[in-house]
């Protein structure tokens, strides 16, 4: 398959486009589109697994034009990775919210569709501005789907989220400009050739220009100071979309991870990223965990987790060490799929609760809380880090390899504070919802106050069996995950080194061979 | 023309970012408008200014910059241009949309305290 890199790209895009055109179509066809769609990327980036597996980096120019000059995608083990994980979140919330939430508004799945090719894009793409293309692509499928289904909290939410969003856009911009105005390319592996040979003159330009890029990343990681738009957003949308976003925070640590990783032969590109990502990841996980504590209902506690995770990659990261960045790739998949696992639950409990929804406070009894509170038990487990689950293999990864490292102190203290707020958080939250239900005794005390009255539980369960094999999937990948700790963790060991010496990378993205034509 | 073009740039992103700060969306819509515009010229001038010269290359003449404008700029700009375009499209669309719901063009869409 001489295709096959730009794969994930084109299946779903292509379906994306034909369901916008074929709206009037039954649902269930759009369903099974969009679910082959997904399934197919899954197939293709199987298929790369296996090519890119032994440390080769495939390359496909796009349309033949030759690098530097043409755009250039580039797949190697990192890529494979994240293409894996962002299917899996589109899987799991195309499974969430076939219990309905797709019906709720028009083109849910074209979107959907045409948000799996803006996540894959980026992921594949060796080229700057091929990457701001791709961003516009997710982002602009990411502003419809969270309108999804619309109300008043979330025309408000979308506002500010994509008035931030330009704002990025528009830095990104500015920076793409600068380092094509300094360098004359905007190809990854040909501007890390390029920088080091740049003239005292043209040194302060290109640094404020990665410090911009570095700036458009981190609003998209959320990054302490730039993370303010994320609680809102998350709170607004709807439980599987929120499931969906929980990967996003990811595109932006990936873009920092490859970006200043293939940039690093340049001194410029290292002194920024290190003097600034691993305090500004630290503050970020203190503030997401103290979000955490201070939440006022699941959904917020969810949101404000995958700030502290993003914190936790981000600083790890910060150390530009093999070993600690092996480990935080781990840390990535296994806190993408317990943060998506906690919107899904949350959306559950929502539904459950009736009119408490998902506040942290006393409330309806819920129906059949057994299973739901043991599905809320594992995912509490896996995010908060407790032993047997991933969290724990991929906390534990962290705390050894960092200790050795230069304010590796700072590090553990910040992680472990964090962990224990969260643990805290989060086992006040499954008390709450689980153990101290709304009793007679309170009933009577408040029977003045009539919404009381209609305390009827919900089966959310039975009514939502799509969210329920959600939650059931993304689990069942965080044991897998915990299971193969070993071969995985061997994996992303490779794939950390080959992402720290990025010489491979370079060489093979500036001599992709163009495509043959068929005889 | 260098510096006619970095004032205007210069003044383009001053009133852009002012009125981005103000809390109607109107003004936002508008902010973010002269914001980009400010950003296609500079991503215009990243390729270096230059009157009167061809992006494509003609028979005869050597293919250096010194005889041609740099084209790649120019096709970064239309791209921005139009995903410019359809963002402003979209965050309209929402800012009318806020304004039916809330009944108030606050982009918090709510009236401040006096």
């Amino acid at each position: 398959m001489r295709h096959l890199a730009v794969l994930p790209v084109l299946l779903p895009l292509l379906t994306g486009a034909l369901l916008i055109v074929l709206r009037r179509l039954p649902l269930v066809v759009h369903r099974t589109a969009s679910s082959l769609a997904a399934l197919a990327v899954l197939a293709a980036t199987l298929a790369l697994a296996t090519a890119t597996a032994d440390g080769t980096v495939l390359g496909y120019v796009a349309g033949n034009w030759l690098p530097p000059f043409g755009i250039v995608l580039a797949v190697d083990r990192l890529t494979v990775m994240m293409l894996l994980l962002a299917t899996i979140a589109v899987l799991a919330c195309l499974c969430g919210a076939m219990d309905g939430e797709d019906a709720r508004g028009p083109h849910f799945h074209a979107l959907l569709c045409l948000q799996l090719a803006g996540l894959c894009g980026a992921f594949l793409t060796a080229d700057l501005f091929n990457l701001f293309v791709f961003f516009e692509l997710l982002l602009i499928s990411s502003y419809a789907l969270l309108l999804h289904a619309g109300g008043g909290e979330r025309v408000t939410a979308t506002t500010h989220y994509l008035v931030v969003n330009l704002v990025g856009s528009a830095v990104f911009l500015i920076a793409v400009a600068l380092l094509y105005g300094v360098t004359g390319t905007l190809n990854l592996a040909d501007l890390a050739a390029r920088l080091p040979q740049l003239s005292d003159a043209d040194l302060p330009l290109a640094q404020s220009a990665l410090l911009l890029l570095l700036v458009v990343f981190g609003i998209k990681a959320a990054l302490a100071p730039l993370y303010f738009w994320l609680p809102g957003t998350y709170h607004a949308a709807s439980a599987p979309i929120a499931a969906l976003f929980a990967v996003f925070t990811k595109v932006g640590v990936y873009c920092i991870a490859r970006v200043f990783n293939t940039l690093s032969d340049s001194p410029a590109a290292l002194e920024i990223t290190a003097r600034y990502l691993l305090p500004l990841g630290l503050v970020t996980l203190m503030l997401g965990a103290i979000g955490a504590f201070a939440a006022r209902d699941l959904r917020a506690l969810a949101a404000s987790l995958v700030i502290a995770s993003s914190g936790t990659l981000l600083s790890s990261l910060g150390f530009f060490a093999r070993d600690t960045t092996a480990a935080a790739l781990f840390y990535l998949a296994h806190s993408t799929m317990a943060g998506a696992a906690l919107f899904l639950i949350a959306g559950l409990i929502r539904l459950a609760r009736a009119e408490h929804e998902d506040n942290l406070a006393i409330g309806t009894p819920l129906l059949r809380a057994g299973w739901l509170g043991g599905l809320f038990f594992v995912s509490a487990m896996m995010s908060a880090g407790l032993p047997p689950t991933s969290g724990f293999i991929a906390k534990l990864g962290l705390l050894t390899t960092s200790a050795a490292q230069t304010s590796g102190f700072w590090f553990w203290s910040v992680l472990l504070a964090g962990s224990a707020l969260t643990l805290v958080a989060l086992a006040r939250g499954g008390s709450l919802f689980f153990w101290r239900p709304l009793t007679a005794a309170h009933l009577e005390l408040a029977s003045a106050d009539p919404p009381l009255e209609n305390t009827a539980p919900i089966g959310a369960l039975r009514s939502s069996p799509g969210a329920t094999t959600a939650v059931v999937f993304l689990l069942a990948c965080g044991a897998a995950l915990a299971i193969a700790a070993t071969p995985l963790q061997r994996y992303m060991s490779a794939a950390a080194a080959a992402l720290a010496s990025p010489t491979d990378y370079i060489h093979a993205v500036l001599t992709v061979p163009p495509v043959e034509r068929r005889p | 023309m260098e510096l006619l073009l970095a004032i205007g740039i210069g003044l383009l992103t001053a009133v852009g970012i002012y009125l981005m700060l103000r809390a109607r969306t109107f003004d936002v819509v508008l902010g973010l408008t002269l914001l980009s515009y400010a950003v296609n010229l500079f991503i215009f001038s990243a390729g270096r200014l230059a009157v009167g010269k061809p992006p494509l290359i003609v028979p005869g003449v050597s293919p250096t910059l010194s005889n041609y404008a740099d084209p790649l700029p120019q096709a970064l700009v239309l791209t921005a241009i139009v995903i410019g375009f359809a963002m402003t499209a979209v965050l309209l669309v929402l800012a009318v949309r806020g304004y039916a719901d809330h009944g108030t063009d606050q982009v918090d869409s709510r009236e401040p305290r006096a």
